[in-house]
């Protein structure tokens, strides 16, 4: 399997992303480091492509869910994983909260 | 009511026509449905974050019980995501092997899903014969592995099982099921009750199909050309002219029919796998190596349900992030527009034919606070006078 790899910066990221609209998107993972986050968005394609930008903790980060809908989901899991701020609502997808 | 006014239905979490816990608001105006909106999470076990500290090996285990309908999926692709982390290679009969297993557990999916499609529509004659052709499927995986549900067949680099010497039972149940199947096909393919509560009811068209970007049994037949297995070929899928089974309607008695022809297409691919394999009895599996630098890997396999990915990360041989995207996760976001204008009748037929896993959805626990003893008991609605 082909995997490609390449680095962004946050600002370059919404220009990078929506260059990629036409393709899939497979998933984003995110993997916190010591004092930042390591946020990857994985496309489909011939090979896979893989997105890699670094976010400091309270950094914000561009929802790209109105280019690409099913980006939603995936950010909306990291939000309330990571807690880092796509700007989505603050609603729980996967709830375990007592009110 | 009468037209008059619109209300909300919770259809669940706990229903008899779902099979597996899920929340679906439906907005009612008297037995149409104006628009359904989902809420998951009541399965959720904290999968990724229990993976993390844990020996690449130890993972295999963990990651095959998120499932109990795709666990050699989950299992093979993890492995084979390790597998690439490390930089190892495997043994054709190894890939062989796993490829064996993979198609038995297509067909053992799909058949589950049709048992149920047919029991939801009480139709609960086909249903039972149907999972009787699945239980042979299971026998076959208690012969194969020694066990019926959780097999674990996958090693790092190896795999617990051979099918040296089993060759021919495998043909010849493979021969059987596809009589069997053919048998009941014949059914639900022409009976017209079946046909009049099936067809032209959850329609999902190719453009919308492109549009969601979805993927598996549901995106081909909606007329994708959408199959990992052809598309990024892993194993040894590439050896094998394999064509992928396109409808294009979309609806729920397309979804059905489409699901039925790759169980055909499974056996026959099994056929021509265990001829292919080579007859030697396999290498006693050598210890895994230790990954102590850090490397990840990806890999993408397609599940009974569709595109299953992995994107695994170890160091000093243990997993420090492992992230995985079931096909659930991928094309859940149909099922409402799917909702939308439908009957309420329609709804269980609907959401059982785009065969949702919410087991695999809901992996991720998000611990907000520790319960005590009187809260935990507040959020199950118990009572108490302390």
């Amino acid at each position: 399997m082909m995997i490609e790899t390449s680095d962004v910066s946050v600002n370059d990221l919404e220009g990078e992303l929506t260059k990629r609209v036409s393709k899939r998107l497979i998933t984003i993972t995110c993997i916190e480091r010591n004092d930042f986050f390591e946020v990857i968005y994985h496309f489909d394609g011939k090979n896979i492509e893989n997105l890699k930008v670094m976010v400091k903790k309270d950094q914000k980060m561009p929802d790209i869910s109105k280019k690409i809908p099913e980006a939603k989901i995936y950010e909306q899991d990291i939000q309330e994983q990571y807690n880092i701020d796509f700007g989505l609502p603050k609603k729980r997808l996967f709830k375990a909260e007592v009110e | 009511m009468h037209g008059e006014e619109e209300y909300v239905l919770p259809f669940g979490p706990q229903h008899p026509a779902l099979s597996e816990p899920v929340l679906l608001k439906l907005k009612m105006d008297g037995e149409k449905v104006i628009s359904g909106a989902a809420e998951f999470g009541y399965m959720h076990r904290g999968i990724e974050k229990m993976l993390e500290g844990k020996t690449p090996e130890k993972g295999i285990m963990i990651c095959e019980r998120i499932c109990g309908i795709c666990p050699v999926s989950h299992s093979t692709c993890y492995t084979m995501a390790v597998e690439n982390a490390a930089n190892e290679k495997i043994e054709d009969k190894i890939a062989y092997e796993r490829m064996i297993l993979a198609e038995l557990e297509r067909m053992h999916s799909h058949l589950v899903c049709i048992g149920l499609q047919m029991h939801d529509m009480g139709f609960d004659t086909l249903f039972m014969f149907l999972w009787r052709e699945r239980e042979r499927i299971l026998d076959i995986f208690e012969k194969l592995t020694g066990g019926r549900v959780q097999h674990s067949s996958n090693r790092i680099s190896s795999v617990n099982f051979d099918i040296y010497g089993v060759e021919n039972y495998l043909i010849e149940e493979m021969d059987k099921l596809k009589k069997g199947v053919a048998k009941y096909k014949k059914e639900y393919a022409v009976n017209e009750i079946l046909k009049e509560r099936t067809k032209n009811i959850g329609v999902i068209t190719k453009k919308e199909a492109e549009k969601f970007h979805l993927v598996g049994p549901i995106a081909r037949a909606s007329g994708m050309h959408q199959d990992i297995r052809i598309d990024d070929p892993y194993l040894k899928y590439e050896e094998f002219d394999y064509s992928p089974i396109i409808f294009d309607k979309g609806d729920v008695y397309e979804r059905t029919m489409q699901r039925t022809e790759e169980i055909f297409a499974s056996a026959d691919l099994i056929k021509k796998i265990v001829n292919k394999t080579p007859k030697v009895a396999i290498v006693p599996s050598k210890i895994c190596k230790m990954i102590n630098e850090r490397c990840q890997g990806i890999q993408r396999v397609e599940a009974p349900r569709g595109e299953l990915f992995y994107f695994v990360e170890i160091e000093n041989n243990q997993i420090k992030r492992c992230r995985m995207r079931p096909p659930t996760y991928a094309y859940i976001r149909i099922l409402e527009p799917l909702l939308t204008d439908c009957k309420l009748g329609d709804v269980p037929m609907i959401v059982s034919s785009i065969d949702p896993c919410f087991a695999c959805l809901d992996r991720v626990m998000i611990e907000n606070k520790i319960l005590n003893k009187n809260e935990f008991k507040k959020m199950c609605g118990v009572h108490t006078h302390d």
